[in-house]
C-alpha cells in the first residue's frame, strides 16, 4: 500500500478546505488488462515514451505509475491519416492499469474512446493514464465513460501537449463507481489551438468524484472552453477543479471553465474550485458556478404542465448526461450510451 | 499584435517622509521570551495577558509559515523590531502630540477628518497610540472608544477577557500566534444596545520606525441592534528593509446589529501585511466589509466572517491595486454556519508594472445553513503583459438548500470603449483613465467621500502618461 | 357543470390577502377575458388556480370538472386539463424544448410516444407559430427572447392539449407580427376541441380573431364588474376609471 496526493490544483490555496489535492492508498499489485485496444484506422506501435508530459493526475502520480508500470503501450498516428481506438476496461476480481502514449503526427486524427466497466462483484481498481502529442493540425477526440460498480474505484489520468492548432474534443461522463478521479491537463503550447470539455456526472450514495482539470494557454490565440453539470444525491462527495492559466505570450487566448451542480440530497457535498491564472494582458477568461437546489420557481413551471417532483428529477438527472450522446464521436458508443441510460430514440 | 502601453508607478510622496526615533524605546531585534516579557511589562499587562503572550510564543514556535501564498522570505523575523515606543504618552487633544508626530498625521490629513467628518479618532504611531479621543455626544450614548491597554484595566476588563483572540485563536495561523505573543496598541471599540453611531470612528495606524513591526489589535462589540461604522487608515514611509504589520482586528456584531468596517491600506512598498480580521455575526446583524489595497510589499489579507445566526448577512467590497514590486494576495472567506444567511461578494484587482494580484476566496455553506444564499463577482483588469493576476476561488456546500453563485472575468481596458470614450473628444489617456476609475466605481462609491477622492486621485496618478 | 367554477375564493402572499371573495365560471367551449388596471393582482389568480407556491388559499373553493383543486400540486391540476402560459416562463437548463414537451405529453396521457414520431407532431405544430426546427433543440426557454419564450409557451399549449387554457399576458411585450402568431395559435386551440379559455391581457389585439364569451374587471383584488365582449371596446374608449372609483 502506498499513500499518494492526486489531483493537485496548480495554484494552492488554504489547505484547511482540502482541495489542494487528494489523498489516495493504492495498492502495488495490478495486472494488465484482458482486453486488447480495439484499432480502426492507421495506428502503428511505437517505442516513443512521452514522459515529458504530465497528466492531470499531478507529478506524484505520475512518478507513481513510472515505477508500478513502466511498459506503456506506444502508439503513432502517422501524418494525414486517422485512426481510432476503443479501449474497454473491465474490472473483474483484481485491478487492473493501463497506460497509453500516443503521438499523433501533424494532421491526423485520432478519437479515443474509452469504457471503463467491471463484472458485477467487481470492487477492483481500474487505472488509466493517456498521454498523447499532438502534432499540428491534429485532431484529438477523447471521451471516457466511467461506469463501474458502486464499489470500483476509478482513477483517470489525462495530459495532451498541443502544438499549433490543434483541436481537441473531450467528453467525460460519469455513470458510476466508489471512487472516481479524473480531469486532463491541456498545454495549448502552440498558437490556435483550440480545447472544448464536457463533463456530465452524477453521484449518488457514498460515491465520490475528484476532477481535477487545468489549462496552461502558451500560444497566442488558443481557446478553452470547459462545462460541467452534474447533479449529487445521498452521501455523495464531488470537487471540480478547473484551472485555466494564461501564460505571457498567450495574446488574444480566451477561456472559460463553467459549472452547474444541482444538488439533491442534504448530505451531498460540493467543492467547486474554478482558477483563473493570467499573466497576459490581451485575453478573455471567466468562469461562472451556479450550485443549489432545484429552485421552487423551476419546480412549479415544470409541474405545471404535468410532472411531479420526482420525475422531474428524474428528467433533469437524465437530461444532464443524455445532453453529452450527440457529442461522442462513435455511433456504436452513442448506441450504448442510448441504451445505458434508457433514452429511446 | 497591439501596441502595449506601460504606466508609471503611483507617486507615493504624499505618504513617504519620516522623521527619526531617537530616543524612542525599543526592544532588541528577533524574538525570545526575554523580549515578550520585556513589552508585557512595558505595557503592565495582566497576569493572564503575559501567561497568553508566552503561550502564543510557543504556538509561534510551532506553527509553519504558509505554504500557498506569495514568498515571504524576504522577512526574516530575527531583524524585525516588534516593539517601538515614541516618546509620549495618549493625549486626547493634538496640542499634546509632539511635533514631528503631530505634522505626521496633519500631513495625512487626521485632525482635519476628524473635526469635519468623525465621530472618533484614535492614531497609532509605531507600537504605541498617541491620540484618542471621540467626541461628546457620541460618549454620552455610551459608546466607549479607548485604546485596548488601558481598557485592560477599566471597567471592561472582564470583557476584553471573554473576547480576545477568542475569534481569531493564536493557534490559528503563524501570524496570529506571533501578534499574540507581541500585539500592542489598537482600539476598543463598544456600542451599547440599539446605540446608532450616526458618524464613523476612525483609527490611523503609522509605522514610522525602519525594520519594525505594528501588532495593532482592535477589538470592536457592538451590542444588539447597534449600529458603527469604523474606518482603518493605513500608512508608513519606505525603508529598505523590511517591515511587517501583523495587526489582529475581531469583529462582534450582536443581534441586528450592523457594522461597517472599510480600509484604505497604503503601507509602503517593503511592507509584508500579515493582517488577520475576523467578524462573527449574530442573528440577523449585518457584517459590510469595504477594503481597498493598495500598499505594501506582499499582502496576505482575508477579511473573514463567520454568519453564527439565523439571517445574518455579510457583504465584501474590495479592490486591490498590485504595481511594480508588489504580491498582494487578498480576498475573504465566508462560513455560512445557520440557516437562512446571506454573502455579496464583489471583488475588483488591477494588475500593472509587474504587479501580481491574486483574489482568494473561500465560501462555505455548512451542512445546518438551510437557505442559505451567497453571490460572488470578481473581475480583474491587466493594465499590461508583464503582470499577474490569478483568482482562486473555492465553494464548499454541504447542504441542497443552498443557492450559490460565482462569476468571474480577467480582462483588459476595452479598446471599444476606450474608443467611444475618444470619438466624443477625450484624450486616448483621459479615456483610460476614466475607464479604470469606472471599473473602481463600485468599490470606490462604498468608500467615504475623502477616501474616495482620495483613490480617484490614485488612479488618476496611476494613469498619468500611461500613453507610450 | 361549469369547466372551472371558483367560489369565494381569498387568496394571500405573506399573510397579506390580495384577492378578495372571487366568484368566475368558465364553462366549456367558452373564451373570457380578464382584464384590469395594473396592480390589480390579475397574474395572481391565474398563478393561484394553477397551484403557485408563492401563494396561499384562505378561503373559498375551485372545482375543475367539479373537482376540488385547492390542496392538489401544480402536476397533479395539470393532468386534470389545466394549463397556464407563463408571464415570464423559467429557463431550464439542461432540458430540450422537444424532451420537455414529449416527458410532459407522456406523463399527462400515461401513454408512451415515439421521440421521431412526437417530433414530427410538433414540427407540424411549429409551422403555426412561425418557429423554427431547431428550437426543439435547445435548452428550454434558455436564451430565448421574450416573444420566443411566448411561443414555446403556445406550442407546449398545443401539444399538451389541455381543456382550460390559462394566458397570463401572454401578448405582452411582443410585436405585432408576433401577437398575430400567439393569436392564431391560440384560435388553433379553440378549435381542436371541446376547448376553454381564461386571457389574462391588458390589450385587445389578441383578442382580434378570437370570439370572447365574457370579459370580467379585476381591480383591487376583487371582481368588480363583468360583461360581454362589448366591454373591451368600451375599456378601450374609456379605461378603467369607471371601475375603480
Amino acid at each position: 500500500m502506498q499513500e499518494l496526493s492526486i489531483n493537485p490544483i496548480p495554484s494552492p490555496t488554504w489547505n484547511r478546505l482540502n482541495v489542494n489535492s487528494s489523498p489516495i492508498r493504492i495498492s502495488d499489485t495490478f495486472c494488465l488488462p484482458d482486453r486488447a485496444i480495439c484499432v480502426e484506422g492507421s495506428l502503428l506501435p511505437s517505442r516513443e515514451k512521452l514522459n515529458t508530459i504530465s497528466t492531470s493526475g499531478g507529478t506524484s502520480f505520475d512518478t507513481w505509475l513510472e515505477t508500478i508500470s513502466p511498459a506503456a503501450e506506444s502508439f503513432t498516428v502517422p501524418a494525414g491519416s486517422s485512426a481510432l481506438l476503443r479501449d474497454d476496461l473491465v474490472a473483474d476480481a483484481s485491478s487492473i492499469i493501463r497506460r497509453v502514449d500516443i503521438h499523433a503526427m501533424p494532421g491526423s486524427r485520432v478519437t479515443i474512446i474509452v469504457r471503463q466497466l467491471a463484472e458485477e462483484r467487481s470492487d477492483a481498481d481500474i487505472i488509466q493514464s493517456y498521454r498523447i502529442q499532438a502534432d499540428s493540425g491534429s485532431e484529438i477526440q477523447f471521451v471516457q465513460i466511467a461506469d463501474g460498480t458502486p464499489r470500483n474505484r476509478i482513477i483517470t489520468a489525462l495530459g495532451i501537449q498541443a502544438e499549433e492548432n490543434v483541436g481537441i474534443h473531450a467528453i467525460q461522463l460519469i455513470l458510476q463507481g466508489s471512487d472516481i478521479y479524473t480531469g486532463g491537463r491541456i498545454e495549448l503550447a502552440g498558437p490556435s489551438s483550440r480545447l472544448s470539455c464536457k463533463i456530465a456526472y452524477q453521484c449518488d450514495e457514498d460515491q465520490l468524484l475528484d476532477i481535477n482539470w487545468s489549462v496552461p494557454h502558451r500560444g497566442e490565440k488558443t481557446e478553452s472552453q470547459i462545462t460541467a453539470s452534474g447533479i449529487l444525491r445521498g452521501r455523495s462527495r464531488k470537487t471540480f477543479r478547473g484551472t485555466i492559466d494564461f501564460r505571457r505570450s498567450s495574446t488574444g487566448a480566451s477561456g472559460n471553465v463553467s459549472e452547474d451542480v444541482l444538488l439533491l440530497s442534504d448530505d451531498a457535498q460540493n467543492q467547486t474550485v474554478p482558477v483563473i491564472l493570467c499573466q497576459e494582458e490581451d485575453v478573455a477568461g471567466s468562469h461562472g458556478a451556479s450550485i443549489g437546489r432545484l429552485s421552487e420557481e423551476m419546480l412549479y413551471y415544470m409541474q405545471s404542465r404535468g410532472l411531479s417532483e420526482s420525475e422531474i428529477i428524474q428528467i433533469l438527472s437524465r437530461s444532464r448526461l443524455a445532453s453529452v450522446i450527440p457529442l461522442v464521436p462513435d455511433e456504436p458508443t452513442r448506441a450504448w450510451l442510448t441504451q445505458r441510460l434508457a433514452i429511446d430514440a | 499584435m497591439t501596441e502595449k502601453t506601460y504606466v508609471d508607478d503611483i507617486n507615493r510622496s504624499l505618504y513617504d517622509f519620516r522623521y527619526d526615533e531617537d530616543g524612542y524605546y525599543k526592544v532588541d531585534e528577533g524574538l525570545t521570551p526575554e523580549i515578550v516579557l520585556q513589552i508585557s511589562a512595558e505595557k503592565n499587562d495582566p497576569e493572564w495577558m503575559r501567561d497568553f503572550r508566552l503561550h502564543s510564543l510557543e504556538c509561534y514556535r510551532h506553527l509553519q509559515v504558509p505554504d500557498w501564498g506569495p514568498d515571504i522570505s524576504g522577512l526574516n523575523m530575527d531583524e524585525i523590531v516588534t516593539y517601538v515606543r515614541p516618546k509620549t504618552g495618549i493625549s486626547a487633544k493634538w496640542s499634546d502630540v509632539p511635533d514631528e508626530i503631530k505634522d505626521t498625521f496633519e500631513r495625512l490629513g487626521i485632525p482635519q477628518a476628524e473635526r469635519e467628518s468623525l465621530a472618533g479618532v484614535g492614531a497609532q504611531y509605531d507600537s504605541e497610540l498617541v491620540y484618542h479621543n471621540v467626541r461628546e455626544e457620541v460618549a454620552a450614548q455610551g459608546v466607549i472608544y479607548t485604546d485596548l491597554e488601558s481598557a485592560l484595566h477599566g471597567p471592561y476588563a472582564d470583557m476584553i477577557r471573554e473576547h480576545f483572540m477568542h475569534l481569531v485563536p493564536v493557534t490559528d495561523h503563524k501570524f496570529a500566534a506571533l501578534h499574540g505573543a507581541v500585539w500592542s496598541g489598537g482600539s476598543f471599540v463598544y456600542v451599547p444596545k440599539n446605540v446608532r453611531v450616526e458618524i464613523p470612528l476612525q483609527s490611523y495606524f503609522r509605522l514610522n520606525a525602519p525594520g519594525a513591526g505594528q501588532f495593532e489589535h482592535t477589538l470592536i462589540i457592538l451590542d444588539e441592534g447597534a449600529d458603527l461604522h469604523f474606518i482603518e487608515g493605513c500608512s508608513a514611509p519606505k525603508y529598505n528593509v523590511a517591515n511587517l504589520h501583523a495587526g489582529c482586528v475581531e469583529l462582534y456584531v450582536g443581534r441586528h446589529a450592523k457594522l461597517r468596517y472599510s480600509t484604505i491600506e497604503n503601507w509602503s512598498k517593503n511592507m509584508y501585511n500579515l493582517n488577520t480580521k475576523r467578524a462573527l455575526v449574530e442573528e440577523g446583524g449585518t457584517m459590510e466589509w469595504v477594503s481597498g489595497s493598495f500598499g505594501s510589499h506582499v499582502s496576505y489579507l482575508y477579511p473573514t466572517t463567520i454568519l453564527r445566526g439565523e439571517n445574518a448577512h455579510m457583504t465584501y467590497t474590495g479592490i486591490t491595486f498590485a504595481g511594480a514590486d508588489q504580491n498582494l494576495d487578498t480576498g475573504m472567506k465566508v462560513i455560512h454556519a445557520t440557516k437562512n444567511t446571506s454573502s455579496i461578494i464583489n471583488a475588483k484587482s488591477i494588475s500593472k508594472s509587474g504587479g501580481i494580484s491574486t483574489y482568494r476566496s473561500a465560501v462555505v455553506i455548512q451542512p445546518n445553513a438551510a437557505g442559505s444564499r451567497s453571490t460572488a463577482n470578481c473581475e480583474s483588469l491587466m493594465l499590461d503583459d508583464r503582470s499577474q493576476s490569478d483568482t482562486i476561488p473555492v465553494m464548499d456546500i454541504r447542504t441542497s438548500d443552498a443557492d450559490v453563485g460565482h462569476e468571474a472575468k480577467i480582462g483588459r481596458i476595452s479598446d471599444e470603449a476606450v474608443f467611444y470614450l475618444m470619438s466624443r473628444g477625450l484624450s486616448e489617456e483621459e479615456a483610460r483613465t476614466m475607464v479604470v476609475s469606472g471599473f473602481a466605481e463600485s468599490v470606490s462609491k462604498e468608500l467615504p467621500l475623502e477616501y474616495a477622492v482620495e483613490m480617484n486621485n490614485l488612479i488618476r496618478l496611476e494613469m498619468k502618461g500611461s500613453i507610450g | 357543470m361549469p369547466l372551472l367554477s371558483i367560489n369565494d375564493l381569498c387568496v394571500s402572499i405573506d399573510e397579506t390577502e390580495i384577492l378578495h371573495h372571487i366568484n368566475l365560471d368558465i364553462e366549456p367551449n367558452q373564451i373570457h377575458v380578464l382584464m384590469g388596471p395594473n396592480g390589480a393582482c390579475k397574474s395572481t389568480l391565474g398563478n393561484a388556480i394553477m397551484g403557485s407556491p408563492a401563494y396561499t388559499i384562505t378561503q373559498g373553493s375551485m372545482l375543475l370538472n367539479g373537482q376540488e383543486l385547492r390542496n392538489l400540486p401544480p402536476d397533479s391540476r395539470a393532468k386534470l386539463g389545466l394549463f397556464l402560459s407563463f408571464q415570464n416562463p423559467v429557463e431550464v437548463p439542461g432540458i430540450s424544448l422537444s424532451n420537455f414537451i414529449r416527458s410532459a405529453f407522456e406523463q399527462r396521457t400515461g401513454e408512451h410516444i415515439r421521440l421521431w414520431t412526437f417530433r414530427k407532431q410538433l414540427k407540424a405544430l411549429l409551422g403555426i407559430l412561425d418557429m423554427d426546427e431547431s428550437y426543439l433543440d435547445r435548452d428550454l426557454n434558455v436564451g430565448f427572447s421574450g416573444g420566443e419564450k411566448k411561443k414555446a409557451e403556445i406550442l407546449q399549449l398545443l401539444a399538451l392539449n389541455p381543456s382550460l387554457a390559462i394566458l397570463d399576458e401572454t401578448d405582452s411585450g411582443l410585436d405585432v407580427d408576433a401577437v398575430r402568431t400567439v393569436s392564431s395559435g391560440l384560435a388553433k386551440y379553440m378549435e381542436t376541441g371541446s376547448h376553454s379559455a381564461l386571457i389574462i391581457t391588458h390589450s385587445t389585439r389578441i383578442l382580434e380573431s378570437l370570439h370572447v364569451d365574457k370579459v370580467h374587471i379585476l381591480a383591487g383584488g376583487r371582481l368588480v364588474h363583468e360583461g360581454d365582449a362589448s366591454l373591451i371596446d368600451e375599456i378601450n374608449a374609456t379605461g378603467f376609471e369607471r371601475f375603480t372609483a
